[in-house]
């Protein structure tokens, strides 16, 4: 039998009895496992895992896995930190594989199979601390954005510092967006977490672009309490869009990772 | 001067020599050749295998792994353990792949 997932492996204790019904061989099996995780809806996230198991001796015409379903389970009293289990079972199933390796028994160019079996875990996540460790770099970066409309742009030295306010947060979302991809391991698909930042990048980018339209209203002169009103509609309008935005992501990630 | 008469064979014992050479004959050629392609059997032994989770940690997404801890046995007809080692241990078979081995 073989592990064709396992990264490591150790088997402490064994025990092996004839019984009427024929042998019965326990052992302990500790290891690591590969598992491709799906983190796209990060922290709402549910994870089956997969201990799989192949015979490696005899081809499945000669040997078959049959589950014990009955006695197959989890320890009650096992809580893996920030996650729950919501089942386990045994499936079993066989192997195909497009070769002989070579078997002289087997045709030439036949294939073969081999008896599988797999140890499937269903978790789910219920730490969502990992959510806010991941994206409040992103949100301290909306909430400068929002502090930038608070610059007048009617007075000329607070030009500078405003517009240096919103390259500060855009330069804090990039790398908190940055930092929270490495953190997740996520590559080839958007999370969850990827959205709420895109969400802060256009949200510093209408706040950008509320301050170059006011500063080119300023130039030609308009109403200053116009301009003034129109930032204030601006920045409302967008940080109700941004909080709507935000909300639904959260709202949508939530109910597919529930699935 | 007579001759002396020839003892008669008798023709069942004649086919019964030939059936006698020709079975030596194909059983020193089975011995001498390489053994032909055996078709393998469908009867097919069932092992009833199982296993009890009893530990599961460093569920890691950055490494893409995960660490169990679980009971696992089998129910055999024939022989325990589907392939054994000599004390009942799963078998490595360090030639496919001895990371994922016992």
């Amino acid at each position: 039998m073989e592990f064709p997932n396992a990264i490591q492996l150790e088997s402490p204790n064994a025990i092996s009895e004839s019984t009427p019904a024929g042998k019965w061989s326990q052992r302990k099996i500790v290891g690591t496992f590969r598992h491709g995780w799906d983190v796209r809806h990060f922290p709402f996230d549910r994870q089956l895992l997969r201990i799989e198991l192949e015979e490696s001796e005899r081809v499945s015409q000669k040997l078959i896995y049959q589950p014990d379903a009955k006695n197959s389970a989890h320890d009650p009293k096992l809580r893996p930190s920030g996650w729950s289990i919501r089942s386990t079972r045994l499936v079993t199933d066989t192997h195909p594989y497009p070769t002989t390796f070579g078997d002289p028994r087997l045709p030439p160019g036949s294939g073969s199979s081999y008896a599988h079996a797999e140890l499937q875990i269903l978790v789910e996540r219920t730490d969502y601390s990992g959510f806010w460790k991941l994206t409040a770099g992103a949100f301290a970066a909306a909430l400068m954005a929002l502090a930038s409309y608070g610059l007048r742009i009617d007075n000329p030295s607070v030009l500078s510092p405003r517009f240096g306010l919103l390259a500060g947060s855009t330069f804090a979302a990039v790398i908190s967006l940055r930092a929270s991809a490495s953190e997740l391991g996520a590559s080839g698909y958007t999370t969850l977490i990827d959205a709420v930042h895109s969400s802060v990048l256009l949200y510093i980018l209408l706040a950008t672009a509320s301050g170059v339209v006011a500063w080119r209203r300023y130039q030609r002169q308009e109403d200053s309490k116009a301009i003034q009103w129109q930032e204030r509609r601006m920045a409302g309008l967008t940080s109700l869009g941004f909080a709507a935005l935000i909300l639904a992501q959260i709202l949508a990630a939530r109910s597919a990772g529930a699935t | 001067m007579r001759r002396p008469a020839e003892v008669p064979v008798a023709p069942r014992m004649r086919k019964a020599s030939a059936r006698l050479l020709m079975a030596a004959l194909a059983l020193l050629i089975s011995f001498a050749s390489p053994q032909p392609a055996r078709a393998l059997g469908s009867s097919a032994e069932a092992v009833q295998i199982g296993a009890f989770l009893t530990g599961l940690g460093d569920l890691d997404p950055i490494h893409k792994s995960f660490s169990a801890a679980f009971w696992l046995w089998s129910l055999s007809p024939e022989n325990g353990w589907v392939s054994t080692g000599q004390d009942g241990v799963p078998e490595c078979d360090p030639a496919r792949e001895p990371q994922r081995h016992l």
